[in-house]
Parts: C-alpha cells; structure tokens; sequence
C-alpha cells in the first residue's frame, strides 16, 4: 500500500498539526523538569510519522503517547546505564581513559544487551554476563550463584536463545517497516 | 534480509546455541571440531543459524567488561525491582513510576544497593576510617570509601553525614555526591544528600565546596559549570548540578542535633520540618504543603520516635493528626 509523497505529506503535515502541541502539553505535565518535553514530542512525531501509515492509525493520541512512553522508558534506563557505567568506571579508576565517545557507544551497546535480557530470570541472565562478558568458567559461575555447573550450561543455552530471539524478532520486524 | 534467512527453524537455533557452546569451552576434542564441522557443513542453514548466534556477542568487544557487567546488574535489577509483576513489557510501566525511578535513582541507586556503608532508616551509626577520620553516618545513609595515595574520597550516595576529618597535609579530604564535592580544609562538617541539592555545612575549621555539573544531563539542559565556595564555621551552601546557593547562616548545634538524637529547627515552616523528620520515619508523613505552610516552628524535637514527635506538633499547632493504615500519619489543619 505504497502512498504517493505528496499524500503522505500531506497527512504527516496534519497529523503533526493536530497532534504535536497537545502531545507537548501531554509530555509536559508528566515529566517535570526531568526531560525536556519537546524533545520527546518531536521524536516521538517523527517516529510515528516516518514508520507508520499515518491513515491506518485508529487512536493516534493513544498510539503517539504509547511511542513517547517508549521513548522514554529507553532515555531512563541509558541515562541510569551511563551513570552506573561511568561509575563503575570510575571506581576502577579508568575513567581518564574513557572518553564521551567510549561512554556514548557503550550505552548503546549496554543498552542493546539490557533489550537481549529483559524478560529473563535473575539467575539466568546472571549467569550469561558472568560468562560472556566476563568470561568465567562454568564452574566458577556455579559457586558463585550456588547451583550445579551443568544447570549454569543449560541457563546460558536458555538465556541465549532468549537473546536470539529478541535480536532477530527486531530483524524481522524493522526490515517489514522500512520495506 | 533475505527473508527466508529470518525464519531459522527453532530447534536449528538451539542446536547452534548447544555448537557455540560446545566449541568455545577450555578443552575441546579433536573429535568434536569434526563432529561440529560436519553439522555446519550439512545445511546452509546451519551456517546462518551458527552465524546469527556468534554475532550476537560482537558488540560485547566494545564495553568495559566488568563495568559493563555491573551497570547491567544494577539496571536490571533496579526495573525488576519495580515491576514485581512477571514479563511486564516496557509499555506497560506507568509514567509516574518512571519519573520516580530516575529521580531516585540517578547515581545513588546504582551504588546505594552495593555500598559497604549503609543505615537504615532511623538508624544512626559510626564508622570509624583507617586514617583515624570518623565518619558518623545519619538515617538511610549510604557511602562507600575511596582511599588512595593521593586522597581520601567518600563517595556518600544518599543520606547525611557528618565528618570528623583527622589532619594529613598530603591528602586531602573529599566527600562527594551527585551534585558536587566537599572538601575538608580544616576538621568538621555535615554533608547531606537531597534529592535535587546536596546540602554542606561547616561545624568547624573550613570547607570548600563545589558544585559537580551532571554528566548525566542530557545534552540539551547542559551549560551548567562548576563553581566552588569556602565554608565558615556555622555556614551551610546547598550546591546542584546547576550551582550553588547563596550561604546561609546556620548555627552549628542545629547542623548536628541529629547526632544526639534531636532535630533542632529556628524558625522553619512546617512542611520543611515535616520533609525533614520524613527521613527518619518508617511512617509516611501525608500532608498538604500549601495547608501547612504558614505554620513556622522553632524548637527541639526528638528524632526517635516520630509519631510522638508528630503529635506534640499536632498539640502546639492545633493540627489534626490521624494514623491511616498502619503506616501513614495524616497531618492537617484543624478545621
């Protein structure tokens, strides 16, 4: 269902008309002074606008609000992400070494593994980071979760799959998108 | 994407996951890399499905690992912590939590749940430090120690302290928080974290204190700098990531009433003392600032029991005070 540009700007044009300010306001009144307001509201706008079929939209003050809140659920947990990162950093004393970009990129990706794990049972994930970032042995997680290195195995084997399939869902889903 | 690369059967995927597994322990049998090649070698979409799970770890190669590994532990446990409620999706998280979280959780949180040092509420304790510094450490208080060759750090994540500093002329004495440091010239002083200000107040000797503009700002509010002041005895500064307060004058005895289980208030408008026994009270205190804001209260309540504390407030000002549920104490005024 592929829209002539001038149609769909057209409808981006209105849709921004009739929705941005009051998102604004929306966005305003939740946050404070923790974000700034416009900014969510603006990508919030752009986000729904350049992804979706403006027209098949049924709610779209339900569906704009919906985006917001993602978006800021995402701006919290990379900005508690930088913070305990750095911090970490610091108490490692290493945080010369690290320099904005480092810590911009680490985020993301810091954010990326946090997506991969949402969802998973403590012990699980554990088990997966203690392996995979900081490259124990099995046995080593088993003491230090208090389990049986054969179920650290099969956690990361779950945890793994876990991971896989909220990777490659995103795959699937933003190639469908962009078409 | 190729879209039939997308749809991997499941059991493909776990029989990669079980490969990747096998292959990448400490001791792996020639007879297994063969057995591995001949399973890879059997069907293209064995490679793919191998290839998806090996790449999922490539942006593991760009992060610190054991900071990387901490702040995850931190921020996952912190949001599993608020959604006690299984599977929650992001989506269905309401925005009032949020907004709470990252208030409360900033810097704090992220070191509040591991600090070595810790009160609980209502509790006062002392610590003593290896330089033979003291450290007495007020209600709900987290700090953890940071000595080197070069300085005494306190990194105090929440709460209030106050410092007895013993004299080393070669390392100085730091406190800091999320909002700036404080750092002692001379001998004694109180350093108290709020949610938007650190407060710092000086009992004796001189301490300067600086403002630490947040890092975790987002781009767009930054523009703050750092500003540094010189403490008094008997002055306090309320420093934010933004700057720092005009000094107030504050006598010393108030500064450190809590230490022998008072709070001592001049002239102070209810809510604010209010907002103040709040922190060592297990109750919450429900009130309505606007209602309450024209009450000042000068004198010295005991910090150790609050309801009582509560109560005589409630008698000298004629409140209306109400216990709801165990664990709220409801101030209002008389009608």
């Amino acid at each position: 269902m592929q829209q002539t540009p001038s149609l769909h700007q057209r409808l981006a044009s209105d849709f921004y008309q009739a929705h941005h300010a009051w998102l604004n306001g929306w966005l305003r009144k939740k946050l404070s002074c923790v974000f700034d307001a416009s900014d969510v509201a603006q990508d919030a706008m752009i986000k729904v606008i350049y992804h979706q079929d403006i027209a098949t939209i049924q709610e779209p003050r339900a569906y704009l609000t919906t985006t917001a809140t993602r978006l800021i659920i995402d701006l919290v947990r990379k900005r508690n992400l930088e913070a305990a990162y750095v911090d970490a950093l610091r108490y490692q004393q290493e945080a010369l070494a690290a320099s904005p970009d480092h810590i911009r990129e680490a985020v993301e990706t810091l954010n990326q593994i946090v997506k991969m794990l949402e969802g998973l049972p403590e012990k699980v994930y554990r088990a997966f980071l203690m392996n995979k970032l900081e490259g124990l042995a099995y046995i080593e997680i088993a003491e230090q979760l208090g389990v049986s290195s054969s179920m650290i195995k099969q956690y990361i084997a779950r945890a793994m799959l876990h991971c896989y399939q909220v990777v490659y869902a995103d795959d699937v889903e933003s190639s469908k998108i962009s078409r | 994407m190729n879209p039939a690369f997308s749809q991997i059967p499941q059991n493909i995927v776990e029989q990669a996951i079980a490969w990747h597994l096998q292959i990448n322990t400490a001791e792996v049998k020639a007879s297994e890399r063969v057995a591995f090649e001949a399973w890879l070698n059997q069907d293209a979409l064995h490679q793919n499905a191998y290839q998806r799970v090996e790449s999922m770890f490539e942006p593991f190669e760009y992060v610190d690992a054991k900071a990387a590994k901490r702040s995850i532990d931190v921020v996952l446990k912190a949001e599993r912590k608020l959604n006690t409620r299984k599977n929650l999706s992001g989506i269905a998280l309401g925005l009032t939590l949020l907004v709470a979280v990252s208030v409360a959780f900033q810097m704090p949180m992220t070191n509040v749940m591991l600090a070595d040092n810790k009160t609980a509420v209502g509790e006062i304790k002392t610590i003593d430090l290896p330089d033979n510094s003291r450290i007495v450490m007020n209600t709900n208080t987290a700090f953890d120690v940071a000595f080197d060759g070069k300085q005494r750090l306190i990194k105090l994540y929440k709460g209030e302290v106050f410092v007895e500093v013993s004299k080393d002329a070669n390392r100085p004495f730091l406190v800091e928080t999320k909002h700036g440091d404080a750092r002692a010239l001379g001998t004694q002083f109180v350093v108290n974290v709020e949610s938007e200000t650190t407060a710092v107040g000086v009992v004796e000797s001189k301490v300067e204190a600086c403002n630490a503009p947040s890092y975790l700002q987002l781009e767009t509010l930054s523009g703050a700098q750092r500003a540094c002041i010189t403490l008094h005895p008997n002055q306090r500064v309320k420093i934010s990531n933004q700057s720092l307060s005009s000094v107030q004058s504050v006598d010393a005895s108030a500064m450190t009433g809590w230490l022998s289980g008072t709070a001592i208030y001049d002239n102070q408008p209810l809510p604010v003392v209010l907002a103040d026994l709040q922190r060592y009270s297990k109750n919450q205190l429900v009130f309505s600032s606007a209602a309450l804001q024209h009450i000042n209260v000068s004198g010295v309540l005991s910090i150790n029991d609050i309801p009582h504390a509560i109560s005589i407030l409630g008698d000298q000002f004629n409140l209306q005070v109400e216990a709801v549920n165990d664990n709220e104490i409801k101030i209002n005024p008389q009608n």
